[in-house]
């Protein structure tokens, strides 16, 4: 066995030398091989260091880069930060709600023919554009103000005190203009020259709720507007939309032209005027301002079938000594039956103190009606769009002939609406005036009225 | 004529005011006195109809944006005397409906 190792060790040994002296001569590296290949790698080299340079170079500007922009961001965030502390950002919700800017009103143009004792060529009389301002500061603040431009005939004063006509007059009135603070859910204050809640007339009047172009004669007996402060508010009943409603307020109220508590006065022109003034005054000359109130019900017992009750009224001096009082009483009611018949009305009572006539009392009430002929679901045209109305009011004001007027008048008023659109109307009415110991008269009126 | 004899129209006036305040309170007993098994629950839709429509034509909730809506509610639980509750449910459906 070891003789065969031995062998097999000495057999190896012998091919390995044999194998190494065949080895052919083209394995052999020439000098000038070795040299090109040693200069190939210098090449190599170098061009290796030139890209690491070149990337070091760009990491360099890469690193100023990242700073730039993030100098960019940091100036872009302040920016942001800066803007915010002014106004609100545009994609935050909550404050651009939290107050608003609204424009709503009317706008009437109104055509007239007048015949019997106001007997006049007819006429564009009367062009309206009542605009109301809404400000919304937070969810208890609200600034409201109402203006009423109107451009009416003109007149002229004559000589011998006659009146004459001119061109056109343009007014510019300012009907409302308060601040609400809603203070809880049953009250609200509010402060500046209101609307007065002597029934609801006031308050629902505009040129596009009313129905019928003209105010029922009554109502001249009464303050529309008034500069004072007023709480008010509402309690449901239940959760049917039944409530009662209330309200108080103190206001400067009647006041006197001549300073006086005489019934009457006189003009530049000797024309005999009313001594009580109920324009609704903004200096208050006696001891101390008016007061006033109204209290109603409502009761719906479905949606467009419902009823409406209110007790208003208001008293105060008027005269400057504070002696004489005008009182006013009012009554209004309303009521819907289906959405298709309404009918509401008030009735005015006022009591005037006078120091050369004693105590005045007047009154006067009206009563109007509605019904939309689209109750007959007619397929023709015009007249689903179409609203029948009728009025009917009259007025006893024993102050009335002091400046010639009829001291008992009363009126027919049919008419009808044509609705446009819902807030776009055409109205039109006939009026019969009778009045007692004096001519009757009688007008069209055709008025266009808008609501925005 | 004497301002005394409408004393106890002052007295009513007094009564409004106070009427308020209690019921800003929440003990007012009118609430209470209401019967809960009569009681129906209008929703936003259905109060719209009741309160809107008996005073003017029902304007469409697309006429104005959400914010808009927000303070013509308002502008109209002053002038109308709208519970506030109620005020917020027609406001909500308006908004839902623009």
């Amino acid at each position: 066995m070891k003789n065969f190792i031995k062998r097999s060790f000495f057999a190896v040994l012998t091919l390995s030398f044999a194998g190494l002296c065949c080895i052919p001569s083209s394995w052999a590296v020439t000098d000038e091989q070795f040299l090109a290949l040693q200069k190939e790698v210098q090449v190599l080299e170098q061009e290796h260091q030139q890209d690491q340079a070149e990337i070091q170079n760009l990491k360099a500007q890469q690193g100023q880069v990242e700073q730039k922009t993030e100098e960019i961001k940091k100036t872009a965030d302040q920016a942001v930060e800066k803007a915010s502390m002014v106004q609100p950002s545009a994609n935050v919700k909550v404050p651009a709600e939290n107050h608003s800017f609204v424009l709503a009103g009317d706008a009437e143009v109104q055509y007239t023919q007048t015949g019997g004792a106001n007997k006049a060529h007819s006429s564009y009389r009367m062009a309206d554009f009542a605009p109301v301002f809404l400000y919304r500061a937070n969810d208890k603040v609200l600034f409201e103000a109402g203006f009423d431009t109107t451009i009416d005939n003109g007149t002229v004063a004559l000589n011998g005190g006659a009146t004459g006509a001119s061109g056109s007059t343009t007014s510019f009135d300012l009907t409302f203009a308060q601040i609400d603070y809603l203070f809880n859910d049953y009250l609200t204050v509010i402060g500046g020259k209101m609307i007065l809640p002597l029934g609801t007339y006031n308050e629902r009047s505009a040129g596009w709720l009313n129905k019928i172009a003209d105010d029922p004669m009554a109502r001249s007996l009464l303050i529309s507007q008034g500069v004072g402060v007023q709480a008010r508010g509402a309690k449901a009943i239940g959760e049917s939309g039944q409530m009662v409603t209330y309200s108080a307020y103190s206001t400067n109220g009647a006041g006197a032209v001549d300073v006086t508590g005489n019934a009457s006065t006189l003009d530049v022109n000797v024309a005999t005027l009313r001594n009580i003034d109920l324009g609704g005054n903004v200096t208050n000359m006696h001891k101390r301002p008016s007061e006033g109130g109204r209290i109603g019900w409502f009761f719906p017992w479905k949606p467009h079938y419902d009823v409406e009750l209110g007790l208003s009224g208001q008293t105060g001096a008027w005269d400057s000594a504070g002696k004489e009082t005008w009182n006013a009483g009012v009554i209004d009611a309303a009521i819907h039956v289906s959405p298709y018949f309404e009918t509401k009305g008030e009735y005015i009572y006022t009591r005037t103190g006078t120091a050369d006539l004693g105590t005045i009392d007047s009154s006067g009430w009206w009563l109007q009606s509605g019904f939309k002929m689209s109750y007959f679901n007619w397929d023709l045209p015009l007249i689903p769009s179409t609203e029948l109305v009728f009025r009917y009011d009259t007025i006893n004001d024993p102050l009335n002939p002091l400046t010639g007027a009829a001291q008992k008048s009363y009126r027919y008023t049919p008419g009808l609406v044509y609705y446009i659109t819902n807030s776009l109307w055409l109205e039109g009415s006939y009026e019969k005036i009778y009045n007692k110991g004096a001519q009757d008269a009688n007008q069209w009126l055709l008025q266009l009225s808008y609501g925005f | 004529m004497k301002q005394s004899k409408w004393f106890l129209f002052r007295f009513i006036f007094a009564v409004i005011i106070g009427f308020a305040m209690i019921g800003g309170s929440g003990s007012l007993v009118l609430a209470d006195a209401a019967p809960q098994k009569s009681v129906k629950k209008l929703d936003g839709e259905q109060l719209y109809a009741v309160h809107c429509s008996r005073c003017h034509s029902e304007r469409y909730p697309t006429e104005r944006t959400d914010a808009q809506w927000k303070t013509i509610i308002m502008h109209m639980q002053v002038r109308a005397n709208l519970p506030p509750e109620q005020a917020r449910k027609i406001l909500k459906y308006m908004k839902e409906n623009n």
